[in-house]
């Protein structure tokens, strides 16, 4: 920007445009909706303004054909405000208006035209613009914008966001009223604008600049989270298609009334209709007649309308823009802005509201009845809701309808960035590199500045992250738009992230859904394994109906994500985000199966083509520059040594950006920790209410007794239950938690009742011979030895919620000093409760004697599921075994595993060794160089594994076969860092699988 | 013999006279010519030139003919057939995989050329000539929307209008504009210099030189050297001491001079077209400076094509694309550019002539357009009948002929909003439509109308009454290809005679919105210089234009008023 230039702000959003310039002239268009005339073929001119809204076509008259509007046909007619709707939406999209026949246009081209003939029709001489684009514009959008603009010849063209340009006018105003040593840190202003293309609600802290003596109070704004979600076109549509005098299928006659006839829009600002103008000619389908409204009905019509989408709007430009605009809401308008505004309010900073704005052509000279309703709110904040409305005050509430508020912010920004003085604060968008660290992906962020003013640069550099190779001319990188928030989606081999994620993001949440959350991370895969796994049988071997019936597993897990998806609004964003991060993973991933679903992986891989290839490995820095409301970062590779490039700059080119197909590969050297998923239906714990009350209140010696103790063993470890999607839930996870209240409430009761049997039955009168405390050796009468051996078979399924008193007679058992219960089966229900080190070493410890004492003879099977339990459901399971241990398990589950295929019995038990083997290797997250790849051992185990493979091939047929050769590959991809969790639900399948389907 | 039902109609509106419908079922037919006979096929069948398998587009929508009850669609028939006699006298019908030949023998049609020139060149009849400067008011009209934006072929009608009246009030006693007054105005100054300086290159052949002046060889020469007998070069260079050489050679025998000739040679024969055509139409015209420079520049270029250095140019073969100096040398740009254009135009002569019929129906269209555009801007205030444009349109303009035509249909203006007042009192209101024959099948009322043969409909539909719509048909005869000017009330009786029996069809047909018919009627005048109400009845006029381009913006001040008067009646209701 000249120093000499006039500088013009614009706010040119489809109704009541508006420039000013810093001069002090204004210009307004009139109250119609803006269009935009699309030339027939690609290269014609754009027409805008009065020039568009004269000509005749697709204006939705009956005759000519080229006037006619009808459901199903491209439009070259494109309102403004929905063009901005459309682009804010289109966030990582080129998005275009298409006119039929193939040819279309970028919307930033038709908004660029349109301000063209804006800054043409003020009849001043052309000038430095700076234009005011919605609070949600993305980059890519704001990148467009101002290429076409740079095209239509405003060079030199900025962007400033509405909100703040409307702060920037009141603070130019009230701004001097503000004495900053009062000032709170958390005080805010509010701008409510109510335009055709958005009704957006932003609250901006306040903070004191210091330039050249002066202090300046600036706005300081936040990235808005999500895009908005109403929109003043709909609303006016929605009240349109509830007319009677337009056809439900009137598509034409709605559209002249939304595009040409100015009443709808007047009647939302209150503003008083030309009665000569009325009645106006309206074209229906195929005849004529008057256009005359009733002011009451199209007034009562917008007060009573809900809030949605049109539909009307949506069938006349369906198939030129996809837009989805308004959100479905069971409130009326006036009362969905109220929530929008009380919302904005609770969001807002804890400090003094020092001010609002409410701006907009659709915003009224005096508070709407809506907006008093919610005058107790702000007034609760600070806010002096007196009027009158019609100037910016410190303090008050000030309505300013029309673009002319906006314009002049934007005019003020350009002038303050002339002449230096501080704009605003913006957060920079978050944009983050995928880079590989010792074996792990990580998300490096580019942008670690917390603020950065408005029209300032912003560099970073990020160096000794990236090598261009030899020979080879294009470096890619992969970019993720945000932090480093969704590294936990990334494959991991040295920390356990996912599993911490997990845990940290469902932390607070509703059990159930917490759980089934986690769930699905870990059933997803499992439905896409199957389906690969399938579709690498041949034709002839494959079951048609079992296949059906996968492929309709894998529907319903989607379905239980939208469900999901639906519920977990309830929970807060961030089980928003969360449910979506999986399922964008979950719906690239699914690609594979023939669904041509588009991927929504949040990365891109984007590539710097080098005009010269460099000579030799480069190590390259990557420099970014980045300005708030100008578009993408641009980011500039540098090598260690330019002189190959012969003073030429490389830059990361997005024209080449594409979506990442699947997560790049770094492989997992461990398998993440499992988890059972209660069921969160209360209906299946409260039939067996009575019956837990009932077990608390029964004696050891009672007839009842066993009858209940067995009862509510098979309660706790009941199969899966199957749900209406065919998902498997338990009733209690591996803590011993129920996913409801009052499985809860149950499962307490249940633990308490094991508690008080466990201390009756070890109670003191039953031991015999010399203390305990002398011989360390407890003994007890052969009935109580067998009470309590079904007590802690039984009572162990309370998983982590065992009590004590029934975990004090397993650790004696373990530790040798009670006797008389078999020991197996304390292992078994030990690998169940334990969850403490302590337990869990005086398991494991339990394990390593037996297998010294027993010599040749193999590792019991309750022993390996007892290990594995622990190892794949406690977080601190691997910490308790030190290296020598580990590799003795090994070992043992070697010779196991070596046994059955010798035997050729690949049923459940070989695949529980396999898993077994498989979460050995979580104690790398302990010891690093456990199974070293090249080391002696690894070589040996891969080895073994390749014998299991070839015994399995020749034994197993059909479904099983090829999930058992996937498994086995599968784990040598874990010993070889490069695992995936893929193969852990097929693993699953496979070590709990019934006898029938073994036969198979 | 034709296996399917054709008929011809000596007038567009004669589908249902039997007397003016003759019967093509044998194949050939001898009728009376009076400019503008249209063939009724049954549908399905297709029409073509023999001459350039130009296949015919139909005129309006198709109808149930009131003779057999089959569905059949009218043609216009191009001039061609009818004049040319032998050389296109011929159409083919294909239907059902059959062709079969129709051969038309009219009476009364003008012919094309008239006498011949010194150099027995045959002249171009004064018919012929005015054909080429309606093509020429159509290229002005595109240069016109091309300004500003070279991409674009839309002109605001009041443009249309604007462009008429300065046609007007600027050319009066001037000889008309053509393509070649163009060239000669921007060419002139500069044909000169690219002749003079025109591009040359130097080029390398072999050739036998004398011995001593050979400078140089390549190994084509040395072979040759060892191939000739004897033992030394003097020996091989034989009695006249010749070698086989390298030369080089300065040559003018390159593309962009070939067009360059050819330009020339071009230019002067249009240039003397254009002298003796002004002349003829006018003695005094040779006396003017637009003659007198078309003169200048026809001897100029006469001058130019016998530069000793273009002697040795070959002309270039037709079709040889335009190469990379023509394209951007700045000198040859230019002339490569009116070179396509009168390559175009020659081309384009005998489509037009064949398509008079049409273009003139395509400039009548145009006519009763600006006469609508003009009378909302004249005659909206004060007058009974007050026309507003509820949109605006702009015409679009074909870059080349389709058959004749150069206006886009559904270009025309409209809608356009009705009012009728009686004594400043608001007394009806209604929407005027204007639909082109070939979009008529869209439109519910006009779809009905295909038997009338209409050249343009203007459908008023009032509103807020139950009124039923009026049409009114416009027909534009091209009387002035027939060698005698019919007899303008025997004509206007027949028109009439064919709305009504249109109405009886309507009123008995099976379907809403019957509409009420009434009938305009354009006929060219190649005598006239200005145009005349011949024929005014209540639901009829007949109103002879000229054919001359300049006299069209009175003619349309005359159809502004008819239509004023056919509206009134309309409205009579009121």
């Amino acid at each position: 920007m000249g120093m000499n230039t006039n500088i013009a702000g614009c706010s040119a959003f489809g109704l009541r445009d508006a420039v000013v310039t810093t001069e002090g002239l204004s210009w307004n268009a009139g109250f119609f909706l803006a269009d935009a005339l699309l030339p027939g073929r690609p290269f014609g001119a754009i027409r805008t303004g009065m020039k568009a809204e004269a000509e005749r076509i697709h204006s939705g008259l009956p005759w000519p054909p080229e006037a006619q509007v009808h459901t199903g046909m491209p439009l070259r007619r494109a309102p403004i405000s929905c063009v901005w709707r459309s682009l804010v939406e289109a966030v990582d999209e080129q998005a275009r208006w298409k006119i039929g026949e193939g040819i279309s246009f970028p919307l930033a081209r038709i908004l660029a035209a349109h301000v063209l003939g804006l800054m043409e029709s003020d009849g001043e001489e052309r000038t430095s613009i700076v234009i005011a684009i919605p609070n949600d514009l993305d980059e890519l959008g704001q990148e467009s914008l101002l290429y076409e603009l740079d095209r239509s010849g405003f060079s030199d063209a900025r962007l400033v966001w509405r909100p703040i340009a409307s702060a920037l006018t009141w603070l130019e105003d009230a701004g001097q009223d503000i004495v900053p040593q009062r000032l709170g840190t958390d005080d805010f202003i509010l701008v409510l604008h109510m335009g055709p293309d958005a009704v957006e609600c932003t609250s901006f802290r306040v903070k004191v600049e210091e330039y050249q003596g002066l202090q300046y109070v600036v706005p300081k704004r936040k990235r808005p989270k999500s895009t908005s979600e109403l929109t003043g076109f709909d609303w006016a549509c929605c009240a349109l298609d509830q007319l009677q005098s337009i056809p439900a299928e009137g598509v034409a006659e709605f559209w002249q009334a939304f595009t040409a006839f100015p009443e709808i829009w007047q009647c939302m600002a209150n503003i008083e209709w030309k009665n000569d103008e009325l009645p106006r000619i309206w074209g229906h389908s195929k005849a004529w007649s008057f256009w005359n409204p009733n002011r009451e009905e199209l007034v009562r019509e917008l007060r009573t309308v809900r809030c949605g989408p049109s539909r009307l709007l949506r069938n006349a430009i369906g198939q030129s823009c996809q837009l989805s605009g308004t959100k479905t809401r069971d409130l009326t308008w006036p009362e969905q802005l109220k929530q929008l505004t009380a919302e904005c309010l609770e969001q807002a900073p804890p400090g003094k509201l020092i001010g609002m704005i409410v701006d907009g052509p659709l915003a009224l000279s005096t508070a709407p009845l809506w907006l008093r309703d919610c005058f107790p709110q702000l007034e609760k904040r600070g806010l002096d809701t007196s009027g009158p409305y019609d100037s910016p005050e410190l303090g008050k509430l000030w309505c300013a309808p029309g673009n002319t508020a906006i314009a002049k912010g934007a005019a003020i920004f350009g002038r303050r960035l002339k002449t230096g003085e501080p704009t605003y604060l913006d957060a920079l968008p978050q944009l983050s590199l995928l880079v590989k660290r010792e074996r792990t992906l990580h998300l490096f962020p580019l942008v670690d500045a917390e603020d950065v003013r408005g029209g300032q640069e912003y560099t970073n550099s990020i160096t000794d992250q990236f090598v261009i190779e030899a020979h080879q001319a294009q470096l890619d990188v992969i970019l993720y738009r945000g932090g480093t928030e969704l590294d936990w989606l990334l494959p991991a081999s040295s920390t356990d992230r996912l599993d911490s994620h997990v845990c940290s993001t469902t932390a607070g949440l509703a059990l159930g859904a917490s759980s089934m959350a986690r769930h699905l991370i870990r059933v997803l895969s499992s439905t896409r394994a199957t389906l690969s796994s399938l579709r690498t049988l041949p034709p002839k071997e494959l079951s048609f109906v079992e296949f059906n019936q996968l492929i309709r597993l894998a529907e319903q897990e989607k379905k239980i994500l939208k469900s999901l998806q639906k519920l977990s609004i309830e929970h807060g964003s961030t089980m928003v985000e969360y449910i979506k991060s999986f399922q964008t993973l979950y719906d690239g991933k699914d690609r594979d199966s023939g669904n041509t679903e588009k991927t929504n992986l949040p990365l891109k891989k984007v590539s710097s083509i080098f005009p010269l290839p460099p000579p030799r490995t480069m190590p390259v820095d990557i420099n970014v520059r980045i300005s708030p409301a100008s578009g993408r970062a641009k980011m500039e590779v540098i090598p260690e040594e330019k002189s190959f490039l012969r003073g030429r700059h490389v830059f990361v080119d997005y024209a080449t950006m594409e979506d990442l197909d699947e997560l790049p590969t770094s492989g997992q050297g461990w398998p993440s920790l499992e988890e059972l998923t209660p069921h969160s239906d209360e209906s299946v714990w409260n039939v067996h209410r009575a019956a837990a009350e009932r077990f608390l209140n029964t004696n050891t010696g009672s007839l009842l007794y066993d009858p209940l103790l067995d009862r509510i063993c098979s309660v706790l470890r009941a199969k899966p239950f199957l749900n209406e999607y065919g998902v498997g839930f338990y009733m209690v996870n591996q803590e011993g938690s129920a996913g409801c209240q009052a499985g809860m409430e149950i499962v307490q009761i249940i633990s308490r009742a094991v508690a008080r049997h466990a201390e009756s039955l070890m109670s003191s009168t039953s031991f015999v011979g010399r203390n305990v405390r002398q011989t360390g050796i407890i003994r007890l009468p052969r009935e109580r030895l067998e009470q309590l051996r079904r007590l802690i078979v039984r009572g162990s399924w309370l998983m982590g919620a065992t009590p004590e008193p029934l975990l004090i007679p397993m650790r004696y058992v373990l530790q040798d000093k009670l006797r008389g219960i078999t020991w197996g089966m304390v292992v078994d229900a030990a690998g169940r409760a334990f969850t403490t080190d302590d337990d869990l070493s005086i398991l494991l410890q339990a394990v390593v004697n037996r297998i010294a004492k027993r010599g040749s003879l193999p590792l019991p099977m309750q022993s390996i599921n007892a290990l594995c339990r622990v190892l794949m459901y406690r977080p601190n399971g691997q910490d308790v075994l030190d290296e020598d241990t580990v590799y003795t398990l090994l070992e043992e589950t070697c010779n196991v595993l070596d046994q059955h295929s010798r035997a050729d019995r690949f049923k459940a038990k070989f695949f529980q060794g396999i898993r077994l083997l498989l979460y050995l290797l979580r104690c790398r997250k302990r010891h690093p160089g456990f199974l070293e790849k090249e080391s002696r051992r690894a070589q040996e185990l891969m080895r073994k594994l390749d014998i299991y493979e070839s015994g399995l091939k020749s034994v197993l047929t059909g479904v099983r076969r090829n999930s058992a050769v996937e498994i086995i590959a599968g784990i040598k991809d874990f010993v070889n860092f490069a695992g995936s969790t893929a193969i852990l639900p097929l693993l699953t399948a496979m070590a709990e699988d019934n006898d029938d389907l073994a036969a198979n | 013999m034709m296996p399917i039902a054709a008929r011809l109609h000596l007038w567009p509106w004669s589908c249902a006279s039997g007397d003016e419908t003759v019967d093509l079922s044998t194949g050939t037919a001898h009728f009376d010519f009076y400019g503008s006979p249209v063939i009724s096929l049954i549908e399905g069948s297709h029409i073509f030139l023999s001459s350039r398998q130009e296949r015919f587009i139909a005129l309006g929508p198709p109808f149930r003919s009131i003779i057999d009850g089959l569905i059949c669609q009218l043609y216009q028939t191009p001039q061609g057939v009818i004049s040319n006699g032998k050389k296109g006298g011929k159409l083919h019908v294909h239907h059902d995989a059959t062709r079969s030949f129709l051969n038309l023998e009219p009476e009364g049609a003008l012919p094309r050329f008239e006498g011949s020139d010194a150099g027995g060149k045959p002249l171009d009849s004064e018919l012929a000539t005015t054909i080429l400067y309606w093509a020429q008011y159509f290229d002005e009209l595109l240069e016109k929307a091309k300004k500003g934006n070279a991409q674009s072929v839309h002109l605001d009608w009041t443009k249309v209008l604007a462009h008429l009246l300065a046609l007007r009030d600027q050319e009066t006693g001037k000889p008309r504009r053509a393509l070649i007054v163009d060239i000669a105005e921007r060419m002139n100054r500069r044909l000169s210099q690219t002749v003079l300086a025109a591009r040359r290159i130097l080029i390398r052949e072999r050739r036998l030189l004398p011995a001593g002046r050979l400078e140089e060889t390549d190994s084509s020469c040395l072979r040759w050297l060892i191939r000739q007998p004897g033992n030394s070069v003097p020996e091989k260079a034989g009695p006249r001491q010749h070698l086989l050489g390298i030369a080089r050679k300065e040559t003018f025998d390159v593309h962009e001079n070939r067009i360059l000739k050819d330009f020339l040679l071009r230019c002067r024969e249009e240039g003397r077209r254009y002298v003796r055509r002004s002349f003829v139409e006018n003695p005094a015209y040779r006396a003017t400076s637009r003659v007198q420079m078309v003169q200048t520049y026809s001897n100029l270029c006469v001058q130019l094509s016998r530069v000793a250095h273009l002697d040795q140019v070959e002309l270039p073969i037709p079709g040889t694309a335009p190469n990379y100096v023509l394209l951007h040398d700045m000198r040859y740009k230019n002339v490569w550019q009116w070179y396509k254009k009168l390559l175009r135009r020659a081309e384009e002569e005998d489509r037009l002539w064949d398509w008079q019929a049409r273009t003139w129906t395509d400039i009548a269209r145009v006519l009763v357009s600006l006469a609508l555009v003009n009378h909302v801007r004249e005659l909206s205030e004060g007058g009974k009948i007050g026309l507003k444009d509820i949109c605006q349109a702009s015409l679009r303009l074909h870059g080349e002929q389709l058959l004749g035509c150069r206006a886009a249909s559904g270009s025309e203006p409209g809608p356009l909003h009705v009012i009728f007042r009686d004594n400043d009192e608001l007394r009806a209101q209604g929407v005027l439509e204007v639909v082109h024959p070939d979009l008529a099948e869209q439109h519910s009322i006009v779809s009905h109308l295909g038997a009338m043969g209409g050249h343009l409909y203007l459908v008023i539909r009032p509103l807020g009454h139950h009124h039923p719509a009026e049409v009114i048909v416009l027909w534009a005869v091209h009387t002035a290809a027939a060698n005698d000017p019919p007899d303008w009330m025997h004509v206007g009786e027949s028109a009439e005679a064919a709305i009504k029996s249109y109405q009886t069809v309507l009123n008995l047909g099976r379907f809403a919105d019957k509409p009420r018919v009434r009938g305009l009627v354009l006929a060219s005048d190649l005598q006239a210089k200005t145009a005349s109400c011949e024929v005014e009845k209540k639901n009829l006029m007949l109103l002879t234009v000229p054919t001359e381009p300049r006299l069209w913006m009175t003619a349309v001040e005359d159809i502004t008023l008819a239509l004023d008067e056919l509206l009134q009646e309309i409205f009579a209701w009121a």
